[in-house]
């Protein structure tokens, strides 16, 4: 099972022309809604099943399709470095 | 919400003596502060906003053309310090605030913190003479605009601040990175009380801010954030790698509560 993601401290949230956006040394992430509620969840404890089931159940989604989405955004998440591997 | 330590009667009564003795040409009189807002304790002071329609030049002691004056006196051992306004520019005030536009960056910048403070004040005030013309000064404020400037001046703070400690984590500054990551985390839990719709612009209420929002899981996760291990540099840089990432998951909280108003 993969560890939980922890957003990583080098990581601001800001605001581009698009919305909110993840700033990492001058590099811009842009989120999407469901990109900015998966990321405050990213606290390094949360399991991503769990990160997708608290959102699903908050804005009363399809609970399959919004894991789906969850997984594959932190997946996008770890690939550009932007949450941490360990707790710090 | 008043103060538990003087009753809200005894507050209204040594105002209102004040204000009668000095100033009965004033067309609004009200009290407010943080013992009218229920966060003050014994060494507050207890704050008298005197508003004329038209001061006069001898009230403008101030050198200002907005704040004419700021009196002091003392009540047994309450402190009062008098602030006396002229009605224009409260009401130019509030109409600037009615024209911001929600999530204008620029423009929430543009206003003053002691600006936001005053129609703050005005929000939590009692009044104590021309009470009809209060109510409609104070209806006249959008108090959601209001909240959201504050949101905006604060998460631009924080990222202000992030930036810095980031900066000082990477070079090796552990002291620097902990106050600077502190300030960071401070600013996101205000832009996070601001997007709720809290008004107070003052960081020194906080503790008494997040009380009233009555959220446990933020308050123990802001408190245990605030802590280190140790003042050992490792830790200290540690602590501030912790207390950035619990600030960015504040500050997306806090916009996101903010973009869904």
């Amino acid at each position: 099972m993969e560890a939980p993601p922890l957003r990583r401290y080098d990581v601001r949230v800001s605001v581009g022309e698009d919305g909110p956006v993840l700033i990492q040394y001058g590099k811009a992430f842009t989120l999407n809604a469901l990109g900015l509620e998966i990321w405050k969840r990213c606290d390094g404890k949360t399991s991503i099943a769990d990160i997708g089931a608290a959102i699903a159940q908050t804005y009363a989604a399809d609970a399959e399709l919004v894991q789906a989405d969850t997984a594959e955004f932190v997946a996008t998440l770890r690939t550009r470095g932007l949450v941490a591997p360990a707790p710090y | 919400m008043h103060s538990e330590i003087f009753p809200v009667s005894m507050l209204t009564d040594i105002g209102s003596r004040i204000v009668t003795g000095t100033h009965t040409d004033a067309a609004i009189a009200y009290i407010s502060g943080s013992l009218v807002e229920g966060y003050g304790n014994e060494t507050s002071d207890l704050d008298i906003y005197v508003i004329y329609e038209n001061p006069t030049p001898e009230q403008s002691q101030s050198g200002r053309s907005d704040l004419y004056a700021i009196e002091t006196d003392f009540v047994g051992e309450l402190r009062t310090d008098t602030e006396i306004w002229s009605l224009k520019w409260l009401t130019g005030l509030a109409d600037r605030i009615s024209g911001w536009q929600p999530m204008d960056w620029a423009g929430a910048q543009s206003f003053e913190n002691r600006d936001l403070d005053l129609a703050h004040r005005l929000r939590i005030g009692l009044p104590i003479l021309g009470g009809d013309r209060f109510q409609a000064l104070r209806e006249r404020f959008d108090w959601q605009r209001l909240a959201g400037i504050i949101m905006l001046k604060r998460f631009l703070a924080y990222t202000g601040a992030a930036e810095d400690a980031i900066g000082s984590v990477d070079a090796g500054r552990p002291l620097a990175a902990m106050l600077h990551s502190r300030d960071a985390l401070g600013y996101a839990v205000d832009a996070l009380l601001a997007a709720h719709g809290n008004t107070n612009p003052k960081p020194k209420w906080r503790e008494s801010k997040l009380a009233d929002l009555a959220d446990d899981t933020l308050t123990r996760l802001y408190t245990e954030a605030e802590l280190d291990c140790s003042s050992e540099p490792d830790d200290l840089t540690a602590g501030a790698r912790r207390r950035l990432s619990v600030a960015s998951g504040i500050a997306a909280e806090a916009l996101a509560v903010a973009l869904e108003a």
